[in-house]
């Protein structure tokens, strides 16, 4: 049975059995990848060369802030490779092909960080559920290559140290506790290794990531203190096609009930198999707010409807290129996900400040737990 | 200390079973379903199938030895998800995928039995499938349902097979750590 006290001491024991000339580890700030740095610190000391890549998807001044939280613990080096990023990333539309190229990207880069420090190990914060979905071809988590058959070794040069790789979530951060990592990084809600640009969902353009950083900042704000286990924002284009047979499986439930679906796709997980379906967007009088979260079972049982988003700010909003939607869920480990309650009132002061925004033609709530969908769209 | 081997199909969650079983207390090891009979029963003393991606019985030839375990297995097995059918298709019931269920699904139980003891009359079960038993196997008893599904659970307790259409390793099913419990206190 796993506890913090015995994993570390185990863990560095195993680190101090290695031959290690120089390590370097890519923190983000995450709790997995920031938990790995410090217990291998604990094993090689100075030996540990801690970066942070600034990748142009993260949030708003988000490398600044992680650095500084962890001033005492860890002596961050912050590395730009937000060009190589954007000039790899821009133009795409796939949810794979973005996260494909951003691991190779990823990894080109850390390859030539290790060699030119001369080291050769990498320390990086894969844990259980990252493997696990990429082996099961969930879908591809940016730090998953030995499991996946990739030789490290011969493609980029440094050897894979995982200290966290069977571990789940809890755990990690039960583990970062007890090795006095700030309270902010532990209860951080995790982020996607490629970061925003898996949230500015379908094209990936300059003008959508900034949507997208705009509205993560409101609704993190908004939804701030709720016991949330994760709450973010999605953008995406507003085209939308409606659809009869959909509508008609929703209309008992409130009044002039319609259901279109977007032109994007999103990434669902259907009896064990990644599915990369259509996108719903329920609007119209429901009987009751709670009926909200009923509406799920009956658009993605039996179709490709992976994601069902109910329309928050119905007609409300005008002008503008790009639906954003409020993603919120809340769970433990992170392998199944539920929808919190929330209430409509909030969603709605949510929607109000997002619609203050030019670009954003209106705003949706998405209803669909883990499975049928995932917890982020790509 | 007994051994529970999870029969590892690849599904997302059945690392997380050998993971519940071992916060229990329990001893498991996963096991890839090319390992021969013989062997599985030489250093296994329960069994549990779980999930994977995999239709039945189209994908049948993809699950190598797992439809002789259940079959042959000596000692108590649990089926989960796609084990669960498995176990329905091998004994002889029927199976339907016109049935699908993702999410949070109100599971409502209409015969204890051994590995739903000690759970309320109504839960909560997370739920991932497309296939699903529409009809169980002579000798086997429902145990519980769900509005969209009859057997939710199954059971044929003189020969030790057990089977849950649901998945109790996941977090999120209410009382699932009590059935994983329940099965394996059957290996001690």
């Amino acid at each position: 049975m796993f506890t913090p006290e015995e994993f570390t001491k185990a863990i560095i024991n195993e680190i101090k059995g290695l031959e290690i000339r120089c390590a370097v580890a890519a923190v983000s700030g995450g709790v997995d990848s920031t938990t790995s740095a410090v217990i291998t610190r604990l094993a090689i000391n100075d030996k540990l060369i801690p970066v942070l890549f600034d990748t142009g998807f993260m949030r708003i001044n988000e490398p600044v802030e992680v650095i500084e939280s962890l001033r005492g613990l860890l002596p961050i080096r912050l590395i730009d490779v937000r060009e190589e990023f954007y000039r790899a990333m821009m133009g795409l539309s796939d949810a794979e092909e973005k996260r494909v190229r951003f691991r190779d990207t990823f990894y080109s880069a850390l390859s030539k960080l290790v060699r030119d420090n001369g080291c050769d190990w990498l320390v990086q914060g894969t844990i259980a559920p990252d493997w696990i979905e990429t082996v099961g071809g969930i879908k591809t988590q940016h730090n998953v290559l030995a499991q996946i058959g990739i030789e490290t070794d011969r493609v980029y040069g440094f050897k894979l140290l995982e200290p966290l790789r069977e571990l789940y979530k809890d755990q990690v951060r039960a583990l970062a506790r007890f090795l006095g990592v700030p309270v902010n990084i532990v209860d951080r809600q995790p982020f996607p290794g490629p970061g925003l640009s898996i949230r500015a969902v379908g094209l990936l353009t300059m003008e959508k990531l900034n949507v997208v950083k705009w509205s993560t900042k409101i609704v993190e704000d908004g939804l701030a203190n709720l016991g949330l286990s994760q709450w973010f924002a999605a953008a995406w284009e507003d085209e939308r096609v409606y659809d009869e047979e959909l509508s008609r499986r929703v209309k008992d439930l409130g009044r002039g009930l319609t259901v279109e679906t977007f032109k994007v796709k999103g990434t669902g997980v259907k009896g064990d198999s990644r599915e990369y379906g259509r996108i719903a967007v329920v609007s119209g009088e429901l009987d009751r707010w709670g009926v909200v979260f009923n509406l799920y079972p009956r658009l993605t049982y039996g179709t490709d409807i992976t994601h069902v988003i109910y329309e928050v700010s119905n007609g409300g909003v005008k002008g503008g290129k790009f639906f954003v939607t409020i993603r919120a869920v809340t769970t433990s480990d992170y392998m199944t996900a539920d929808v919190p309650k929330l209430g409509r009132d909030i969603l709605i002061k949510v929607a109000e400040e997002l619609a203050k925004n030019d670009s954003v033609s209106s705003i949706g709530f998405d209803v669909t737990p883990k499975p049928p969908a995932t917890i982020e769209f790509e | 200390m007994a051994i529970i081997g999870v029969v590892n199909f690849g599904g997302q969650y059945n690392h997380l079973i050998k993971r519940r079983l071992e916060d229990m207390g329990f001893t498991a090891r996963l096991i890839n379903s090319i390992e021969p009979l013989n062997v599985i029963t030489r250093e296994l003393d329960c069994l549990i199938i779980s999930g994977g991606s995999w239709n039945i019985p189209g994908d049948l030839p993809r699950l190598g030895n797992a439809p002789r375990y259940v079959l042959e297995f000596p000692g108590p097995v649990l089926g989960i998800c796609l084990g669960h059918q498995l176990m329905a298709y091998e004994y002889g019931g029927v199976l339907t995928s016109s049935r699908p269920e993702f999410g949070g699904v109100r599971v409502t139980i209409d015969d204890e039995d051994t590995i739903l003891r000690n759970v309320d009359k109504e839960f909560t079960a997370w739920e991932s499938h497309n296939v699903s038993v529409e009809r169980e196997p002579a000798g086997f008893t429902v145990l519980a349902h769900s509005g969209t599904v009859r057997v939710q659970a199954m059971a044929n307790e003189r020969i030790r097979r057990y089977g849950v259409q649901f998945h109790p390793e996941v977090k999120h099913t209410q009382f699932g750590d009590v059935i994983l419990r329940n099965f394996a206190e059957l290996c001690r």
